[in-house]
């Protein structure tokens, strides 16, 4: 009877922790308040730096997209439209730039944006060196408080894409920890590998944001996506996969879009088998791109034949993916040609970065497909920081699949690294024909002729084979149906300010 | 008074290999710090300039003792990503990790003794032969699985959480530790299993030797043989197996942090290693590799209060 008392006893604390934790856990749950004017955004990485200037990572710039504004800003059609300028003049020669300051447009602290910040801006990201374009500044002057006047080396038509450089005041101190813009929300809190939580600026000079609060929340594990989702942790994600789409309740509406990327089979021309043309092409003639896209994304995506994605409709030219057919007998006479057959087969690994999915999948069907020519293609899956050192800036690899994006609203951000003496030509592609035809491309100043060079310089690509072009990947997003108005951008760009609760 | 000098030499010179170690060892692995920072798109001039601002061109033994000479005046450096001292970077993330393995630690001590000397109570019973089956399977679960079958049951099904809900301490202290019962239960059921198995075979070990009838047959009550006899000696196995489990929770809250998304130490850890983020990795690594030392030096002078006898040929 004793003995019964005491494990009476010792059973009592564990009842006691049980209720008091689950009534604490009853507690957390209730946190999800449902409170309309704020929303959590879902990220896959932190950001990498809050300075704008600093920044690199597509994943960052999607996001301070929302707290700053440069000169001008893309929308959604790809246009360039005023944001901290209200109008810009080029000169003839496309060498001077001026603009008119908005009238009237202020810093998130409330000071009024100056001439003066916005030449402290530019000179500041020319010395930051991460956007190597801005290194054409010959100098930025003020002629009078409400124009600013930037002077170039060389005369470039396709210069104001690079204005989308954030303005920032020189006033600030900190930008790295206390980020301050003109955007459509500023800066409230950070804290590491957590969140990133801004507000709505009540002083926007344009559209005011729909959504007063907004928590951009670090999701460090993708496949808890649809967990977090359904749970309401977050109530949008803009990277579900295909598969992840599937699992989502009617709660959620899931946008449609493309990731706007070239992606590859990129080659290194060092390499002995790929300075050759005839390999090239017979790697060309053994993709079957519908093949990769039903098994990477359940048959979504774009085709693409050369190095520029559909949402550049200006520069896309759609019939250069049907430039080589799925022809297994015409890969095997090319490759017999180059010296390659079944006792000495075309054997090369591809380097794939193992954080995209995608990309390793999409050389898993490669692999399948290059075999029916009798081809080797042995995969090699690297983390992204060795893919970054080893595979792109050391080019020590022999193929890689990768998704390259542009950087700026220009053809040039896609085609200026297959110049041979670029810094970031990462396949050493070397053909003087294609060098003048970009040469052509940037010294045109009309531009009828200068999106005549462009196209011609895509051609050349397609035409000789660099790289085996596969697919711009689908993106989708996936946002809880109380909010609604997501839009697409060509370039990565997540305009939380268009978001609106839905009715 | 030497075994303690003795024991306390040993682990300072744990820790010193260990920091060369972590040190050197990033020095094998590709990947360059700048370059990861700065991404494609940077000029040469631009990687370079950082490369001296962040102190990479040093040879790696300067480096080394400068990092040195930093912990010794407290000064941890500063993160590459953050641009922060990595000291109130972490300041922020020690109360989360220290909160989940405490919390974990104390669910295991409040539920595992308890079962341990009910089993060993009833050995042979419905409740004791089905549990140790129970057992058996639930220490073959992998803390990260059963992490995952909790999110699913509880907060899935159930809807006791929100998966993925994490609550900052500084916003709610009852939100944050609400959420982290859940992760801390699945990090504790696999070693609630074993110290309960334990706990039951020592008891029982115990009560069949012959001081157990003495005390029985001094008309002790059961209770008072339980508790001041049988348990003083039954536990202290279950002692050290205790503290190996607190260090080796700490290794299984990395995981289970990933598992809930809980913005700790483990996670941290992961994302800087991946970021190439040095003065954090170190600060972590050493910080763990202390933590696990000093466990390990308490233990051995505890089980030495206990047990007088050990340590005492040396």
């Amino acid at each position: 009877m004793k003995g019964r008392k005491v494990m009476k006893k010792a059973v009592l604390p564990i009842i006691v922790l049980s209720v008091l934790t689950a009534a604490l856990g009853g507690c957390a749950g209730g946190k999800a308040a449902d409170d309309s004017s704020r929303i959590t955004v879902g990220i896959p990485q932190d950001l990498d730096s809050l300075d704008p200037h600093y920044m690199t990572a597509a994943g960052t710039k999607e996001v301070l997209f929302n707290i700053f504004e440069g000169l001008v800003k893309p929308d959604q059609t790809g246009d360039l439209v005023p944001a901290v300028a209200e109008d810009w003049t080029i000169s003839e020669d496309a060498a001077r730039y001026t603009f008119t300051l908005r009238n009237g447009i202020r810093f998130h602290d409330g000071k009024a944006v100056k001439a003066e910040d916005v030449r402290y801006s530019l000179l500041r990201a020319q010395e930051a060196g991460m956007i190597p374009a801005l290194e054409e500044i010959a100098s930025v002057n003020i002629p009078d408080k409400d124009h600013i006047e930037i002077e170039l080396n060389t005369h470039d038509a396709d210069f104001l894409c690079n204005l989308t450089c954030a303005v920032i005041p020189e006033s600030n101190a900190d930008p790295s920890t206390n980020p301050i813009g003109t955007g459509p929300y500023k800066f409230v809190s950070r804290s590491p590998q957590e969140n990133v939580i801004v507000t709505r600026f009540d002083d926007y000079w344009g559209t005011p944001a729909g959504i007063r609060d907004v928590t951009f929340r670090i999701e460090a594990n993708a496949d808890a996506v649809v967990m977090d989702l359904e749970g309401g942790s977050i109530d949008m994600y803009a990277r579900v996969t295909s598969a992840q789409k599937e699992q989502l309740s009617d709660r959620f509406e899931v946008y449609s879009g493309a990731m706007n990327l070239v992606q590859a089979l990129y080659l290194n021309h060092k390499f002995a088998p790929f300075a050759d043309e005839r390999v090239r092409k017979a790697l060309c003639c053994c993709l079957d791109r519908q093949g990769v896209m039903d098994f990477v994304s359940d048959g979504a995506g774009s085709a693409v034949g050369s190095s520029m994605y559909p949402a550049f409709s200006k520069y896309f030219l759609p019939e250069l993916s049907n430039l080589y057919s799925t022809d297994i007998e015409k890969a095997r006479e090319l490759l017999a040609e180059a010296g390659f057959d079944e006792s000495n087969p075309l054997t090369f690994s591809v380097t794939v970065a193992s954080n995209y999915q995608q990309h390793v999948d999409t050389a898993q069907v490669l692999a399948e497909q290059f075999a029916k020519a009798g081809v080797v293609m042995k995969i090699q899956t690297v983390e992204w920081n060795t893919w970054l050192s080893e595979t792109y800036t050391n080019r020590n690899y022999e193929a890689t699949v990768v998704g390259v994006d542009a950087s700026t609203l220009s053809a040039s951000a896609m085609l200026s690294r297959f110049v041979s003496d670029a810094g970031n030509n990462f396949i050493n592609y070397d053909n003087p024909a294609y060098d003048t035809a970009y040469a052509t491309a940037r010294m045109a100043v009309d531009d009828a002729s200068k999106t005549a060079a462009y196209k011609e310089c895509e051609t050349i690509l397609a035409k000789d084979a660099a790289n085996v072009y596969i697919q711009d990947l689908p993106c989708f997003v996936a946002l809880n149906k109380k909010y609604t108005g997501y839009v697409f951008y060509p370039l990565y760009v997540q305009d939380i300010a268009a978001l609106r609760l839905a009715d | 008074m030497r075994y303690v000098m003795k024991k306390l030499f040993s682990a300072i010179a744990t820790l010193f290999l260990v920091s060369v170690a972590v040190f050197f060892s990033f020095a094998l692995i590709p990947g360059d710090p700048a370059l990861k920072k700065l991404g494609t798109q940077a000029t040469p001039e631009a990687l370079m300039r950082l490369r001296e601002t962040m102190g990479l061109n040093a040879p790696l033994p300067v480096r080394y003792l400068k990092w040195v000479a930093g912990v010794f005046r407290g000064d941890l450096g500063t993160s590459y990503s953050y641009e922060i001292p990595v000291g109130e970077l972490l300041a922020d993330k020690l109360p989360v990790t220290v909160a989940l393995v405490l919390f974990s630690f104390l669910l295991l001590i409040a539920i595992a003794i308890p079962l341990g000397i009910r089993h060993a109570k009833h050995e042979g019973g419905i409740f004791d032969r089905s549990f140790l089956v129970l057992g058996q399977i639930v220490m073959a679960i992998p803390p990260f699985f059963m992490g995952i079958l909790l999110t699913w049951f509880f907060g899935i099904v159930l809807r006791v959480f929100t998966p993925g809900g994490y609550v900052s301490w500084r916003t709610s202290l009852t939100g944050f530790l609400g959420y982290l019962f859940f992760p801390a239960l699945a990090i504790a059921i696999p070693r609630v299993a074993m110290t309960t198995k334990l706990l039951r075979a020592e008891v029982l070990k115990e009560v069949r030797r012959d001081y157990v009838r003495t005390a029985f047959s001094r008309g002790n009550s059961s209770m008072a043989v339980l508790y001041r006899h049988v348990l003083k000696n039954a536990f202290l196995p279950v002692l050290t197996f205790l503290a190996m489990n607190l260090t080796d929770m700490v290794a299984g809250s990395v995981v289970i942090e990933q598992v809930f998304g809980i913005p700790g130490f483990g996670r941290f850890l992961l994302i800087s290693i991946l970021g190439r983020d040095y003065p954090v990795v170190e600060a972590i690594i050493m910080g763990l590799a202390a933590f696990i030392i000093v466990i390990n030096l308490l233990t051995d002078l505890l089980y030495r209060m206990i047990d007088p006898r050990i340590g005492a040929s040396s």
